[in-house]
């Protein structure tokens, strides 16, 4: 990556980190289910940058981890550890650049994310005596629709506007395009 | 795999680099520096969110103002009356005082802080500010927003930052008074989402629906008099030694960006 592209990846990674960390809790109660970095790291992954995935993921992370009101349980770890298996899977199981590709990631990295969290609330809670609060499991289920959504409006928009992806075959055309 | 697993082999390596630094608190003077680094976008995100919030809320429609304006004229309508009894009793103490000679009287000072981030989930009640130990503070201290209205103490302290737990959180407890009184009647305890319930309140305390309670000064700390809520509910069983009170908070905290931090000053001889 060039020197303009870390600038701007930083810059992204600090607006994420600062959204979650700082804005989340003053916005309405509908933005609490809105939680864009996990998406973000996907689609890093899908544009082939994981520098840029990893470099959010520790930004975004330190910021979060830094300022947020509540403890955050040490959250730069579970999103660069995130990050890696977004990378192993996009990599090895899920190889197409597709739009239910990129849905399997995301649903992969936040169920990570969640099993991460019960991890943390353990060791925390009960090894080390310290207080970490976690949200209610059903809060999981608006906040993966709304990162399917996400995704799809990024991938869609970089379709649409770069054709980096294909997302369709026509049907005038065979199976495999013959 | 060789890219995968050299990265995970840096990720873990890094990971438990800083969490061994971190437990050993090493790196905390590093930690309070990019924490006052942080601060000032963090305020700003902070004051992002609530204009949209206040934004949200206006669009909403204007249905329940009306209603609204209606309860809050009548509440001024009742505070007025205990204003000007108030001021007519803190005149006489003064003129009394002055008489006796009384030495000044322990005071505290404020500290202005930002608010830099808030708890994400609406059943708790948190927020961190940009003032740390380095500016005097320390936990137990009270927080208040404008006058003297109670809005939490402190609860975790840092080198520049500490987080504050509101009086709605389930994890807050504050002493309180009636009012013009200077008795201790109970306990305020947080409910969650922004709500605060009144208890141990014995049944012979004479309470009424809009009368204000005010921190009793029992707590190091907390000065007495600071406003904690107004009574909208009483829940009294006469089989019960206690009574309970919903409290409404005076103050709407998801709209606040900046608060004050009383620090006690020593007492001076006159």
């Amino acid at each position: 990556m060039r020197i303009t592209s870390y600038i701007a990846v930083t810059g992204a990674a600090l607006a994420l980190g600062y959204y979650e960390a700082s804005m989340l809790g003053s916005l309405p109660g509908y933005f609490i289910f809105f939680r864009p970095t996990i998406p973000f790291l996907v689609f890093c992954f899908l544009l082939k940058r994981p520098q840029a995935a990893y470099l959010t993921a520790a930004v975004s992370g330190i910021v979060v981890d830094l300022i947020a009101a509540t403890p955050s349980g040490f959250i730069t770890a579970r999103w660069l550890l995130a990050a890696l298996i977004i990378d192993m899977v996009q990599e090895y199981a899920i190889t197409n650049k597709s739009l239910y590709g990129s849905w399997l990631l995301v649903l992969t990295a936040r169920l990570f994310d969640g099993l991460m969290i019960i991890l943390t609330y353990i060791i925390f809670n009960y090894l080390m005596g310290r207080l970490f609060i976690t949200e209610p499991a059903v809060f999981m289920i608006p906040i993966v629709l709304i990162d399917l959504f996400t995704i799809s409006v990024l991938f869609l928009a970089v379709t649409l506007l770069t054709k980096r992806f294909l997302t369709f075959i026509p049907f005038e055309k065979g199976r495999y395009g013959s | 795999m060789t890219r995968q697993i050299k990265t995970g082999v840096i990720i873990f390596g890094i990971i438990l680099a800083v969490l061994l630094l971190h437990l050993t608190k090493i790196i905390y003077p590093v930690e309070d520096y990019a924490r006052r680094l942080l601060s000032p976008l963090g305020s700003l995100a902070t004051r992002a969110g609530v204009v949209v919030s206040r934004e949200a809320k206006h669009a909403a429609g204007n249905a329940d103002y009306l209603e609204q304006i209606d309860e809050l004229y009548r509440q001024i309508q009742h505070l007025s009356v205990d204003y000007v009894q108030l001021h007519a009793l803190k005149e006489e103490n003064e003129v009394l005082r002055r008489k006796l000679g009384f030495a000044e009287q322990q005071g505290y000072e404020a500290v202005v802080a930002n608010i830099i981030s808030r708890s994400v989930q609406p059943e708790r009640g948190f927020f961190m500010i940009d003032r740390g130990s380095k500016n005097g503070l320390e936990t137990g201290m009270a927080v208040i927003f404008g006058d003297g209205i109670y809005v939490g103490k402190i609860t975790k302290i840092f080198d520049r930052t500490a987080v504050v737990t509101l009086t709605t959180d389930p994890a807050s407890r504050v002493a309180i008074s009636l009012a013009g009184q200077h008795r201790l009647i109970g306990l305020v305890e947080g409910k969650g989402n922004g709500t605060a319930l009144a208890t141990l309140i014995p049944q012979e305390e004479e309470i009424e629906v809009n009368d204000i309670l005010v921190t009793s000064g029992t707590e190091e700390k907390i000065p007495p008099d600071l406003v904690v809520g107004m009574i909208n509910q009483i829940r009294d069983e006469s089989t019960d030694p206690f009574k309970e009170a919903n409290i409404e908070p005076v103050v709407q905290t998801a709209y606040l960006n900046i608060v004050a931090v009383l620090l006690p000053k020593v007492l001076k001889p006159e």
